[in-house]
């Protein structure tokens, strides 16, 4: 794996796909859409029929993006989705029931289409992964739910009970409201893209619950921080200051 | 609610019957004579009061029954009672000889001849019988207060074809006009008639409208038997009645009483679906029956008795059988009978009379809530077999109307028409074929094989197109015209495909029909080789929903009598098998 790589929405150049669906025709079907939307170029894209495959697959290959059949061989999809979503690339799911979606959301997938496809809500999804830039954002998911990796098995944590995030490298920490924290895979700027709105990017290498946020400390030398409920001050970047004023006033 | 009505029931029955019995108490005097002196021969003189026959033989008595046996003679033999005191008591209403006898006779009182039942004669042709039960008024003038004597000159040449011993009984009773202690004393088997006869209507209505419940024509045919017994039973009640059609009603009484107890035993094995001991219990029984006629023959009333206590005892042997098992009902119907069972031993001399249609009441209304509760646990399961069949129903429809076949087919469709037109029509078609087969046979219990397989190929054909494989059946059918539940290949086929995943090279599915012995068919259906190492956990966990349709299919239509068995074979490939009778039900 390349170290420079900074995965989709901080300079990912080329995309790496793995389409994850049973049924021969709907996969080569995605396939060609994706690829006539064009809206990445793309290094890879493949097809795996089932988990198994995928499993291999992701032993040997970097992925950036998952397209997830939720009904895969008559398997609950959800079981499998909480191990996903804890891995470091965005999950779409298509699905043929759409009544799935609101749950989908709720684990942390970036976005839900469904069967049979039309090509502009394809584009609508694969858009969302191209938000490079708009760092001031808040988030702009629907996640409930976080899964995390501990000693090997998925755990999942609910949004509401992190504080804040800081950057761990390729990694994320989280900083849970019991003071502990877990490795998440998800890099910042892929976690922005899936957590709820009361989550706010305030620095490069910190996100924060505004829930849990009590007042922003102006320091001498334009220096800012934020103030949490529990005492802990957090830095502000420069370019997340004003945001933040306006949506803690 | 329910054993509350029950109960009532009962109790209501366990007092009304006895209240019946209690009016049979008469209120004026009677006396039945027993010392009576037999002697063969004919002569005129023995009429009178004043002739001596202390010297003559004396009738045996027939102490259960109240009954003088006596000799049947070869030609005209004469009766003659001991001196007899008539108390003043007896003066309150016109005084009568109630005589019930099977000879023909003229009888005398103190030597003055007071009636004649038919004619004796020392020859069977001259011989004219009479009747059985005889009423005859004594003229008051002729009662003394002490030293009356009764005299009857007699044959019974008519009897004696009869073979039942000769008896008579002669009653010297204050008589009304009316004659109300006679009608009383059968009131409980009148009341008798009336419920068991309604009982027998109201199971053979119930029967008529259910052919196939089988515990409700027992009861009926028990019921009927029953009432027809005691029709015969009160038959002397309502008719002078002639040695002829006595001996007609005896073995009437012994036919029906052998019917009801044989037709008891077939509902007791019915209702605790016994009915394999049947043959054990049924040949017992009659062979106890058969062996006591030789003791009993020349006595077709105590045979009577005989049987049907046979009866009871070998229908209480089911019933404690089904106690040991648990089974319902079992506690109530071995109370019933045994109470049933043991007024034969109490109430042994007046059995037939009336004790008997006491114990035959509660017993009937034993059965009666037996039965009753039989029938909505019938109705109960009828219901709900027909919400089961709804359900298959619906469960049919939705697997083919849920989005994941719907979308799938229909994105894999529009992929189709982009990349070949003639696919996609082909595709559309194989659609078609299988939806139209699938609105066929809703609503269907059954449907041909030939159906079914085409539907199997429809489906084979839409999945082909989805994968882009070359799927197909090959089949070995010798029965095609067989008829099997709708879509049970075609489900375990879908099943497969839903949770395997095949080769491209070879998708073929392979189906067996083949006759084994003992009239079944068998059906072998077998996947092609699987490429996927967890397709054993899925079939055996996943397929759950599937397998179920098919297994409910078929024991809708086979009840238990099917078997289903899976399992891997050869290459990863999973074989079912199902063995079915070669003949539906009707």
């Amino acid at each position: 794996m390349a170290d420079n790589h900074l995965g989709p929405g901080e300079g990912a150049i080329l995309m790496r796909i793995l389409i994850v669906e049973d049924e021969t025709m709907v996969a080569r079907n995605l396939s060609r859409l994706i690829r006539e939307i064009g809206a990445w170029p793309i290094e890879s894209l493949d097809h795996a029929y089932s988990l198994d495959e995928a499993e291999q697959h992701l032993k040997t290959q970097v992925v950036d993006l998952l397209f997830l059949d939720l009904n895969l061989s008559g398997e609950d999809g959800f079981d499998l989705l909480s191990g996903l979503v804890a891995r470091p690339f965005q999950t779409i799911i298509v699905s043929a029931n759409i009544d799935q979606a609101l749950r989908a959301f709720e684990y942390g997938v970036i976005d839900f289409v469904a069967k049979p496809f039309k090509p502009t809500r394809l584009a609508q999804a694969l858009n969302r992964l191209n938000n490079k830039g708009d760092a001031t954002e808040a988030g702009k998911g629907n996640a409930k739910l976080l899964g995390i990796k501990i000693s090997g098995k998925i755990k999942l944590v609910a949004v509401e009970d992190i504080t804040f995030i800081r950057a761990a490298g390729r990694y994320s920490e989280l900083v849970l409201k019991d003071g502990t924290t877990s490795i998440h895979e998800k890099n910042l700027t892929q976690l922005v893209m899936i957590l709820p709105e009361q989550f706010q990017r305030i620095h490069k290498s910190h996100i924060v619950n505004l829930a849990l946020a009590r007042n922003i400390l102006s320091n001498p030398g334009s220096k800012y921080e934020l103030m949490l409920d529990e005492g802990t001050i957090l830095p502000v970047g420069r370019v997340y200051i004003g945001h933040l004023k306006k949506r803690l006033l | 609610m329910r054993t509350t009505t029950d109960i009532l029931m009962i109790l209501f029955l366990l007092i009304a019957a006895p209240l019946a019995i209690a009016v049979d108490e008469g209120t004026l005097p009677s006396k039945k004579i027993f010392d009576l002196h037999m002697q063969e021969g004919d002569d005129p003189a023995w009429r009178l009061r004043a002739f001596d026959s202390s010297d003559w033989p004396v009738a045996k008595r027939v102490k259960i029954r109240a009954f003088n046996e006596i000799t049947l003679p070869e030609k005209v033999a004469w009766l003659r009672s001991a001196p007899l005191n008539i108390a003043p008591a007896f003066r309150r209403a016109p005084v009568a000889l109630h005589v019930f006898s099977g000879a023909s006779y003229q009888i005398y009182w103190n030597g003055i001849l007071i009636g004649e039942n038919g004619s004796p004669s020392d020859t069977p042709t001259e011989e004219e019988p009479g009747f059985v039960e005889n009423h005859f008024y004594i003229p008051s003038e002729a009662i003394r207060a002490a030293g009356n004597v009764i005299a009857v000159r007699y044959s019974a040449h008519s009897y004696k074809k009869l073979s039942i011993p000769l008896t008579v009984s002669i009653n010297v009773k204050a008589h009304r006009i009316t004659d109300y202690d006679q009608l009383a004393g059968h009131i409980p088997a009148f009341l008798m008639i009336g419920a068991i006869g309604a009982a027998a209507l109201f199971f053979g209505s119930l029967f008529v409208k259910r052919r196939d419940d089988r515990g409700a024509l027992w009861l009926t045919i028990m019921f009927t038997m029953v009432t027809l017994q005691a029709v015969l039973e009160t038959l002397l009640a309502l008719t002078d009645l002639s040695f002829d059609w006595y001996a007609v009603r005896m073995l009437g009484i012994f036919v029906f009483s052998y019917g009801a107890g044989l037709a008891l035993n077939l509902f007791v094995l019915t209702y605790f679906q016994l009915l394999k001991l049947r043959h054990f219990v049924l040949i017992s029984a009659n062979v106890a029956a058969l062996a006591a006629v030789p003791f009993y023959f020349n006595n077709l009333n105590t045979l009577s008795h005989f049987t049907l206590a046979l009866f009871v005892i070998a229908a209480l042997s089911v019933t404690s059988y089904a106690l040991s098992l648990k089974k319902r009902g079992a506690v109530a119907l071995w109370l019933a009978l045994t109470l049933f069972g043991l007024s034969f031993f109490v109430g042994y001399a007046m059995f037939l009379d009336s004790i008997y249609y006491v114990a035959m009441a509660i017993l009937a209304s034993t059965l009666l809530v037996l039965q009753a509760n039989a029938f909505r646990e019938a109705d109960r399961q009828t219901s709900e077999a027909k919400l089961r069949l709804n359900r298959l129903e619906l469960e049919l429809l939705k697997r083919q109307l849920q989005p994941h076949f719907i979308m799938n087919t229909l994105t894999a469709l529009s992929e189709w028409i982009l990349t070949s037109p003639k696919a996609s029509v082909d595709m559309i078609d194989a659609l078609a074929d299988e939806f139209r087969l699938l609105n066929a046979f809703s609503g269907e219990k059954l449907v041909s094989l030939t159906n079914e397989l085409d539907l199997c190929h429809a489906h084979l054909k839409l999945m082909s197109y989805r994968q882009d494989q070359s799927y197909r059946l090959i089949t070995e059918i010798e029965q095609a015209d067989m008829q099997v539940p709708p879509a049970i290949f075609h489900t375990l086929i879908e099943n497969a495909l839903t949770h395997n995943r095949y080769s491209g090279t070879d998708g073929t599915f392979r189906l067996q029909q083949r006759t084994t012995g003992e009239g079944r068919i068998e059906f072998a259906l077998t996947t092609p080789p699987a490429i996927q190492k967890r397709r054993e956990r899925t079939q055996g966990k996943g397929g759950g929903v599937g397998l179920s349709y098919v297994k409910a299919r078929l024991d809708e239509i086979w009840h238990t009598d099917f078997s289903f068995k899976d399992g891997t074979t050869g290459e990863h490939q999973w074989r079912t098998i199902i063995s079915v009778p070669a003949k539906v039900p009707s």
